[in-house]
């Protein structure tokens, strides 16, 4: 048998079966590869398995974005945010794997009792977002993730501090732990402070850091910084003062708010008590409130140049007009009125030195009835100021159908109306800017704002000059009386209104309000105490001295220059 | 050129092509995620400088705080507001009220 014939003895068959074999194994390789890249499926398809597949890679991270700040005129801050760490749990993997030395250690950490945090974490198997610990130091954090504890990851947030604390504690207000504005103007600028936190996919390696970025679905919108009107020195200043008078007098409470002349700025608002919006640990609510803007008072004597400046303008009255406040004392209808002593005939600055009841009582009588509600409506009474301040008071300004005299006389000095303190400064702020009102700022601008004319300019400037009286010798207001500069002011001594209706007879709220100097003022200073037990409580003993301090402060940090020096050291020089 | 070798020297030459665009996208690939990484680092040290900025920010009034200046100048410089006689007030001749 040749060669040949033993070959051709294998059959065909068997050739083309074996190449058929290996061909259809890459036609199967090539149909497979397609099911899984290409071809749609009901189940599992491509578009399934791509989608597990980014879900093993893509990650979500976040952008993250602050708060902005807020800062006093000068940049000094007054509320920051800075970044710290919460840790949290994922109990479903962490479960069982933390040993009890694990969590000892980390209760270490983050100083918590370990019995409590074990307890914590068998209590919450099924949690995956556990808060182990809340807003951490970034450096404690650190220590903790050092652990390698499984399924502890660390979240960044921003914590608010106030640098300022107690002393500007109600105007800025608060945030939650959220970081959310929920007092102040925390409260009233949340939208353009709180950032917006950014997102993006990246794509991470399998230690976590990040390869690429795929997309960025949100960009991070950083919080607008805000910036105050405040003077923080000038706010030290009041709330120092405030606090040393409220102490010395066992007041109950008080408040401050300066404003500048020229613009309209609130330069100060310090109220008393206070709190450290540091640590909240023990935070009293009546603390947080801002009395300044908040509380109402009858504002007693301290209107008094308002309704004389209603009589100037009813052309009845002028500067020189003489009334006689004797014997000291007058009776309408079933009220009697009363002076500390019979003054004998005052001129209309004689009234408002010694803040006579009677003179003031008999003037008001001679006007037409609306007519000083009329002015104090211009003044800004009864309507609320307007500075953006959350709980802000209109006051109350009532009408009356029928004006009877002793309605008419209470106006008049200053009961049976309520204004806020920082409504009165506004009214003052009227009478020092030539009887033009201006609106209040508490955001520093550079722009000037349109002064609206609400009263003539002669008799407001007249009464200004007679207000220097009263921080005169003889006035009620001697204490005052600023170093260097001069002042023009009116006390104001009123009852305490009583939960129960009426007056407590024994108990009064202090007020001082002012402006300096008398010509070109440039500060206007309101001081409120609220009920002084100790040492005095007439608006002259209680409220004056605090306003001569704070005034005083402000002026000099204004480098305004003094007006009220001895002759002698007052040098006119050549050019300089 | 005969016909053969025209196909044959155009698909070698696409080949090539084909092989350094697929090099050049791996060396791209690998600048981009280089470039990356710097980008991560470059944002993670910003902001670590917004950290510490605030922190000193933070620190910065606290050193600064009207409390602290008034004690050091009250007690450790011996300093205090000059009284009203002590005051000597220049005006110049431009600006003389």
């Amino acid at each position: 048998m040749s060669r040949r014939d033993k070959v051709a003895a294998v059959p065909r068959w068997r050739f083309v079966l074996l190449v058929a074999l290996l061909a259809s194994m890459p036609a199967a390789l090539l149909v497979k590869v397609a099911t899984l890249q290409v071809l749609p499926s009901e189940q599992r398809g491509f578009d399934f398995l791509q989608d597990q597949g980014d879900r093993r890679t893509i990650r979500e991270e976040q952008l993250p974005a602050y708060r902005g700040e807020i800062t006093d005129r000068n940049g000094a801050p007054l509320a920051v945010s800075t970044p710290v760490s919460t840790l949290l749990a994922n109990m479903p993997r962490a479960s069982d794997r933390w040993s009890q030395p694990e969590i000892a250690a980390l209760a270490a950490i983050i100083e918590q009792p370990a019995a409590e945090l074990a307890a914590r974490l068998a209590a919450n198997p099924g949690n995956q977002h556990l808060y182990i610990a809340r807003q951490l130091p970034l450096q404690v954090a650190a220590r903790a993730m050092a652990l390698g504890l499984v399924g502890l990851r660390e979240e960044r947030e921003y914590k608010r501090y106030y640098p300022a604390g107690e002393v500007a504690a109600q105007l800025i207000g608060l945030t939650d732990i959220d970081g959310n504005g929920i007092e102040g103007l925390e409260k009233t600028y949340q939208r353009s402070l709180a950032g917006d936190h950014g997102r993006q996919q990246v794509i991470k390696d399998r230690s976590g850091r990040i390869i690429k970025s795929v997309a960025l679905l949100k960009e991070p919108k950083m919080g607008e910084p805000l910036r105050l009107s405040i003077d923080l020195r000038i706010q030290y200043a009041a709330y120092r003062a405030l606090k040393r008078a409220v102490a010395e007098h066992r007041a109950e409470g008080g408040s401050v708010v300066v404003l500048d002349v020229l613009t309209g700025e609130v330069l100060a608002m310090a109220n008393q008590p206070s709190f450290n919006p540091n640590d909240r640990a023990d935070l009293e609510l009546a603390a947080v409130r801002n009395r300044a803007v908040q509380d109402l008072i009858e504002p007693g004597s301290t209107v008094k140049p308002l309704a004389m400046l209603a009589a100037l303008e009813s052309g009845k009255f002028t500067v020189n007009s003489q009334i006689d406040t004797s014997p000291g004392f007058l009776r309408v209808d079933y009220k009697t009125f009363e002076d500390h002593s019979n003054y004998g005939t005052l001129d209309i600055a004689g009234v408002l030195k010694k803040s006579s009841n009677v003179g003031t009582t008999k003037i008001a009588l001679e006007l037409e009835p609306e007519a000083i509600r009329g002015l104090y409506q211009r003044f800004g009474f009864g309507r609320p100021v307007g500075v953006g301040l959350p709980g802000e008071s209109p006051g109350n300004l009532p009408a009356h159908r029928r004006w009877d005299d002793v309605t008419r006389a209470n106006y008049a000095f200053g009961y049976g109306l309520q204004v806020s303190t920082l409504q009165l400064a506004n009214a003052y702020l009227i009478l020092a800017n030539h009887g033009r009102e201006l609106p209040l700022a508490l955001l520093k601008t550079d722009v000037s704002a349109e002064s609206l004319v609400v009263a003539d300019s002669v008799a407001s400037d007249a009464i200004r000059r007679m207000l220097s009286g009263v921080v005169e010798e003889g006035g009620t207001g001697r204490r005052g009386r600023l170093e260097g500069y001069s002042s023009a002011g009116k006390t104001g001594t009123v009852h305490k209104a009583a939960s129960t209706g009426g007056y407590h007879s024994d108990r009064y709220i202090s007020v001082f309000a002012g402006m300096a100097p008398v010509e070109q003022s440039r500060i206007v200073t309101v001081v409120v105490v609220d009920d002084p037990r100790a040492g005095g409580y007439f608006g002259g003993e209680a409220a004056a001295p605090v306003f001569a301090d704070v005034t005083a402060t402000a002026l000099r940090l204004l480098q305004v220059p003094p007006d009220a020096l001895a002759p002698a050291t007052q040098l006119a020089g050549g050019g300089l | 050129m005969s016909w053969p070798a025209r196909p044959l020297l155009a698909s070698t030459l696409l080949w090539l092509a084909v092989v350094g665009s697929a090099l050049a996208v791996a060396v791209v690939s690998f600048d981009c995620r280089a470039a990356y990484a710097q980008l991560a680092e470059l944002q993670r040290s910003g902001e670590q400088h917004q950290e510490q900025y605030r922190y000193l920010l933070l620190e910065q009034s606290a050193y600064g705080s009207m409390q602290r200046v008034e004690s050091v100048a009250a007690d450790r410089l011996a300093m205090r507001v000059a009284s009203s006689s002590e005051v000597t007030v220049v005006y110049s001749a431009a600006v003389t009220p």
